[in-house]
């Protein structure tokens, strides 16, 4: 018997690194979706056969575990919950939330151990967010023992809410020039929460007709006054631009 | 002086002792069987059936020593002892015949005897008022068996009917089914084979039933041109079943017959997929080459014949040496059928499809059961060597299971040989058609080729997927089109898109002639 070296129809290249995967679905954008009905005319032999997986008018209910990747001096992982409601193949509608907590990683440590640098953090508590998912691509990938697993690849858009939380450690704890402890009193934590828009883009690999494993990467882009999470007296005025782009890998269910 | 008749006693007593399963008799080995210690007991039964002390005792110790054996997990060996039983047949001073039946259609349901063990068995004629209850299923069956084999169908069908329910109703149900369509009572037969299908249990065998069933039931649809029942049929058929291939190979001569070429080449194209380059499908090349015949796509049609030149001449000449080599040595033919089952072969290559269906066959699938038990039974038998190997029960019953497969082997290597021969036949009988296909369409006598293959009219309602599936307009599909790279997953669903080529006058591959004139255009309306 033959067996088929691993491989992949349609967007032909397994998009294994999260750029990658990113920027094939943008160009895929452009691109039909290679597996829908009526597609393949110019070809002698076709294979044609009920779909495998029917998302139309069902609910995706998902959770995910994400973490933000572009933060320099802290980790920030997330729990995630979706819940999507699929009017096509291609359209659906998501409502998403996401909660969780940072750690602080070594080098912000080591700055304020060493050089007593306090670092101003933002520490990305909560994102609530609603858009379509568009999923313009339906494939099939065979693995190496095999087996065959369909995967829709898809592109987002939402807007929501991303709830930022200040602790004002740069406010205070570094000795003073005079070598008198600093006595300036530090303002107590606050969470705020800023207007947000997303886009991603991903992958659900269809373990059977009921369940999907997930992941994603998105941009979550909201914009805040320079004078939050400022100590007291600081005169930083207009507003600035945040980009958090996450990972998130999870699972979902289909109703 | 006096201590000698001591020593006399207590040598006596010892010899008696160390002879003691020398000299069991039948009531020792009755208290062993009681105590459940079959292997002294079944040592002791072998002493006594040797050694009777009186009248009926040999009878009893035959029975005990079968029965001992049964218990031991000793089936084949068993049922050396029940069939001596069941041969003397039904006389007043053989009291375990019924018994030793029913022991018998136990076995034969859990571990198959053998046609040939079983056929023997009935060679005595039976009162079939003496075959008890239990045991009728298994003798009525074998009777049918045998008569059919001998193509005495009515006489078969006569034996199968009387088979009461149980382990061999549906089976003697499937070969009323047979029976019913070889007589041409399509409806009687489907009524069998609908039975089959709904009754078959959940075993191994049970599936085997079912697929067989669901096989019959497509030709005999296909027979009276029920040709959308028939590709319903044979859909039926599981993707993991050794019985898919035929499946699909039939639905892709239905196809044809239901004009729906695309369905046509589109099945036929699974079995030339390299996943079965070992299997054995050689007319799928001639059907593929009428096909594109159909669609006047001539230079296709040549393609598909050098195709199978290709592919077949090489077998062609590996089955030739095979079968000369093989002629009188049925156990070495099964042997090169076994040796390529494991991988261990490494000659005739490219006979190798023929190897492979043989394989396939329920003659090798049987004989190869019929090994396997015979060597678990020898082995487990040297394990009691010391308990049996003085009795010579352990000899006797090794001789038994060792000429058991041995008849075994040669049977079904001269069964094997016999399938070959006849492979090698119909590849000459193909390959002769080739030769009329290409004459016909060189000589510009498409037409009336194309009218000799009578098939059906186009059912312009009857549209198919991949898969031998009716298109359901409510249902949503998925498209992948062949770029010369095989799925596994795609096997069975491949669909062409091709037109006729007829009212264009064919695709000039024909020598020239523009044959297919007359049917211009009907090809192509009748496809999807």
């Amino acid at each position: 018997m033959t067996k088929a070296l691993p491989k992949q129809k349609n967007f032909k290249a397994l998009c294994t690194c999260l750029g990658v995967a990113a920027w094939c679905a943008l160009v895929l954008l452009a691109t039909p979706a290679a597996a829908e009905g009526g597609r393949f005319d110019g070809y002698e032999i076709r294979v044609i056969r009920p779909r495998f997986m029917n998302k139309t008018g069902r609910i995706e209910l998902g959770a995910e575990s994400a973490v933000i990747l572009n933060q320099a001096f802290i980790y920030t992982f997330m729990v995630s919950g979706l819940l999507d409601y699929h009017f096509s193949e291609t359209w659906a509608l998501e409502l998403g939330g996401a909660y969780g907590f940072s750690i602080d990683k070594a080098d912000k440590t080591l700055l304020f151990k060493d050089f007593g640098i306090h670092t101003a953090i933002q520490r990305t508590q909560y994102i609530a967010s609603a858009g379509a998912l568009w999923t313009p691509v339906y494939g099939k990938t065979q693995l190496s023992n095999g087996q065959v697993v369909y995967f829709d690849s898809f592109i987002t858009a939402q807007v929501g809410l991303t709830g930022i939380n200040y602790k004002f450690e740069q406010c205070t704890g570094g000795p003073s020039l005079n070598g008198q402890p600093d006595t300036t009193p530090q303002p107590a934590p606050v969470t705020k929460g800023y207007p947000s828009v997303s886009i991603g883009a991903g992958q659900k690999y269809f373990v059977s007709q009921d369940y999907a494993i997930r992941w994603e990467v998105r941009d979550n882009i909201f914009a805040f006054p320079a004078l939050d999470g400022a100590c007291p007296g600081s005169t930083a005025s207009g507003s600035e631009l945040k980009n958090n782009i996450t990972l998130q890998i999870g699972a979902s269910t289909f109703f | 002086m006096r201590q000698i008749p001591k020593l006399i006693l207590c040598l006596l007593l010892g010899v008696t002792v160390a002879a003691e399963p020398l000299m069991a008799n039948y009531a020792a080995a009755s208290a062993y069987y009681a105590r459940r210690d079959y292997i002294s007991s079944a040592a002791a039964y072998f002493q006594a059936y040797g050694y009777p002390k009186m009248a009926g005792e040999k009878e009893k110790a035959e029975w005990g020593l079968a029965q001992s054996l049964e218990r031991l997990g000793f089936y084949y060996s068993a049922s050396k002892y029940y069939s001596i039983i069941v041969r003397r047949g039904p006389v007043r001073t053989n009291i375990f015949f019924t018994k030793a039946l029913e022991e018998l259609g136990r076995i034969n349901s859990t571990i198959n005897l053998g046609q040939s063990h079983v056929v023997q068995l009935f060679k005595t004629r039976i009162d079939p008022a003496m075959v008890p209850g239990p045991a009728r299923g298994f003798y009525f069956y074998y009777l049918g068996i045998e008569s059919f084999d001998h193509k005495k169908y009515e006489q078969a069908a006569a034996y199968f009917q009387k088979v009461p329910s149980g382990s061999y109703f549906v089976k003697a149900q499937f070969h009323l089914g047979v029976i019913s369509n070889l007589r041409g009572a399509h409806s009687k037969a489907m009524g069998y084979f609908e039975r089959v299908r709904q009754s078959a249990d959940k075993s191994e065998d049970g599936d085997w039933l079912r697929e067989q069933a669901n096989l019959n039931i497509a030709r005999v649809d296909y027979e009276v041109q029920r040709y959308r029942e028939a590709i319903e049929a044979y859909a039926q058929i599981p993707r993991e079943s050794d019985n898919w291939l035929e499946a699909l190979f039939e639905a892709s001569w239905t196809f044809f017959m239901m004009q729906k070429h695309n369905n046509t080449l589109g099945t036929i194209h699974t079995l030339h997929s390299p996943f079965f380059e070992n299997r054995f499908f050689p007319e799928s090349y001639i059907l593929q080459a009428i096909t594109f015949l159909r669609l006047c796509r001539y230079k296709q049609v040549k393609t598909s014949l050098t195709k199978f030149k290709t592919r077949y001449k090489g077998v062609f000449d590996d089955l030739n040496k095979m079968l000369n080599k093989y002629k009188n040595d049925q156990k070495g033919f099964f042997r090169l059928t076994y040796d390529y089952r494991v991988g261990a072969l490494k000659d005739y290559k490219r006979a190798w499809a023929i190897l492979d269906s043989l394989a396939r066959t329920d003659t090798y699938k049987e004989a190869g059961n019929t090994i396997r038990f015979a060597d678990n039974e020898l082995a487990r038998l040297s394990r009691y060597g010391s308990r049996w190997g003085s009795s010579g029960l352990q000899d006797e019953v090794a001789s038994f299971l060792r000429n058991k497969k041995a008849a075994a082997v040669k049977d079904a290597g001269s069964r094997l040989f016999d399938t070959a021969s006849g492979s090698y036949a119909y590849l000459k009988e193909l390959s002769d058609q080739t030769i009329g296909i290409n004459t016909e369409m060189v000589l510009g006598r498409v037409d009336a080729l194309r009218a000799q293959l009578k098939v059906g009219t186009a059912d312009k309602k009857a549209n198919f997927i991949g898969g031998l599936q009716s298109l359901n307009v409510t249902q949503d599909l998925e498209y992948w089109p062949f770029e010369g790279e095989y799925w596994e997953d795609e096997l069975g669903g491949y669909v062409y898109n091709i037109e006729s080529l007829c009212a264009k006058g064919g695709d000039g591959g024909a020598g020239g002639t523009k044959g297919g004139k007359a049917n211009a255009g009907k090809s192509a309306g009748a496809e999807q």
